[in-house]
């Protein structure tokens, strides 16, 4: 399989390899380790050729132009009203967990804070979400910033 | 750094800085979330290069810095699944884990995924050096440390991966040996 795909590393464009030092396998280097630094070069070489990149969509002026949708903007477009949602129902699960429904009791710490009047962080309860939701709800919490009690399953 | 300049460094350096990322991250996905990333966050920062090093030392300089923080993040992620992956029953688990990294078969039969164990001076030297053959003056500008420094990480990293796969009975080498005779290191 390697070999079909294997590319010579140095037969594209020059100016593609500008600041490439043409001495990388003349270190001062023990035999030893002189050939890991070669076989190291030959594993980055072979995966750059099977998974080469896809083109950089457009600049990110252009991308945020109506006409100009490229990969980029198209993808927040699409992402960040499903995120929102997701963070929406995170933050009202957590608050139905924490206020109103909930018979569970609130997490000790909660309780002192709440009689004492201070802010009370949110406990988060992943009832009825998915894995990939749970995961997008983490990423959006930590993205966010949101300090998080507990979670619950 | 004007919106028509990331077009220009993006026409020129983008296959590279995406070299990097795939070498560093071991999938094409999150390479090229990576690579992009590097270019929105120039083009976001229009005057955070003074032109005081070469514009792809400094991308690989962003790259490597968003790649340490994905590390970080994607550590912490891996410890909150795990923690919702123990509390499910074990019949209705899959395999693998759901905090298992996503990872090609390629990279995994590569040096680079034994790379990728290192510390993270070394492991980011040894991609400088090795995948995207950088002389060490740009490996120490793009990775903010004194020469000697990197030079220090490239060695050490080297020997670590040496030690790493003393012991190991099968050989790593993946290229076939016509393959191998083929490739010609300039220099």
């Amino acid at each position: 399989m390697r070999d079909d795909h294997f590319v010579h590393r140095f037969d594209g464009d020059l100016d593609d390899e500008k600041g490439r030092d043409a001495n990388v396998s003349s270190d001062d280097l023990p035999p030893d380790l002189a050939e890991l630094a070669c076989q190291l070069s030959d594993d980055a070489a072979f995966l750059s050729a099977r998974f080469p990149a896809a083109r950089f969509p457009a600049a990110p002026g252009q991308a945020a132009k109506p006409d100009g949708g490229g990969k980029v903007s198209n993808g927040f477009a699409l992402r960040l009203p499903w995120a929102a949602a997701v963070l929406f129902a995170a933050v009202g699960t957590g608050l139905i967990a924490t206020d109103f429904v909930s018979d569970a009791p609130l997490p000790v710490e909660n309780a002192r804070r709440l009689a004492s009047g201070a802010a009370v962080k949110p406990v988060v309860a992943f009832d009825s979400f998915t894995g990939a939701e749970q995961e997008a709800v983490l990423d959006l919490l930590e993205d966010e910033g949101v300090e998080v009690e507990s979670f619950s399953i | 750094v004007s919106n028509l300049d990331v077009d220009q460094l993006s026409d020129r350096y983008f296959e590279r800085i995406h070299r990097a990322a795939l070498v560093l991250t071991g999938n094409p996905w999150d390479a090229d979330d990576l690579a992009q990333e590097t270019f929105l966050t120039i083009a976001s920062r229009p005057d955070a290069f003074q032109g005081r090093s070469q514009p792809y030392t400094f991308l690989y300089g962003i790259l490597l810095n968003l790649e340490r923080r994905r590390m970080r993040r994607d550590a912490l992620r891996r410890r909150h699944l795990r923690v919702l992956w123990d509390h499910e029953p074990p019949e209705v688990r899959s395999s693998p884990g759901a905090d298992a990294p996503l990872e090609l078969v390629e990279w995994k039969k590569s040096l680079w995924s034994e790379v990728a164990r290192l510390p993270d001076g070394q492991r980011q030297a040894l991609v400088l050096r090795f995948s995207e053959q950088l002389p060490y003056e740009a490996i120490a500008e793009a990775m903010g440390c004194p020469l000697g420094t990197a030079k220090t990480r490239v060695f050490h990293g080297l020997a670590a991966l040496r030690q790493r796969l003393a012991g190991r009975s099968a050989d790593l080498r993946q290229v076939p040996e016509g393959v191998a005779e083929g490739w010609t290191h300039a220099g």
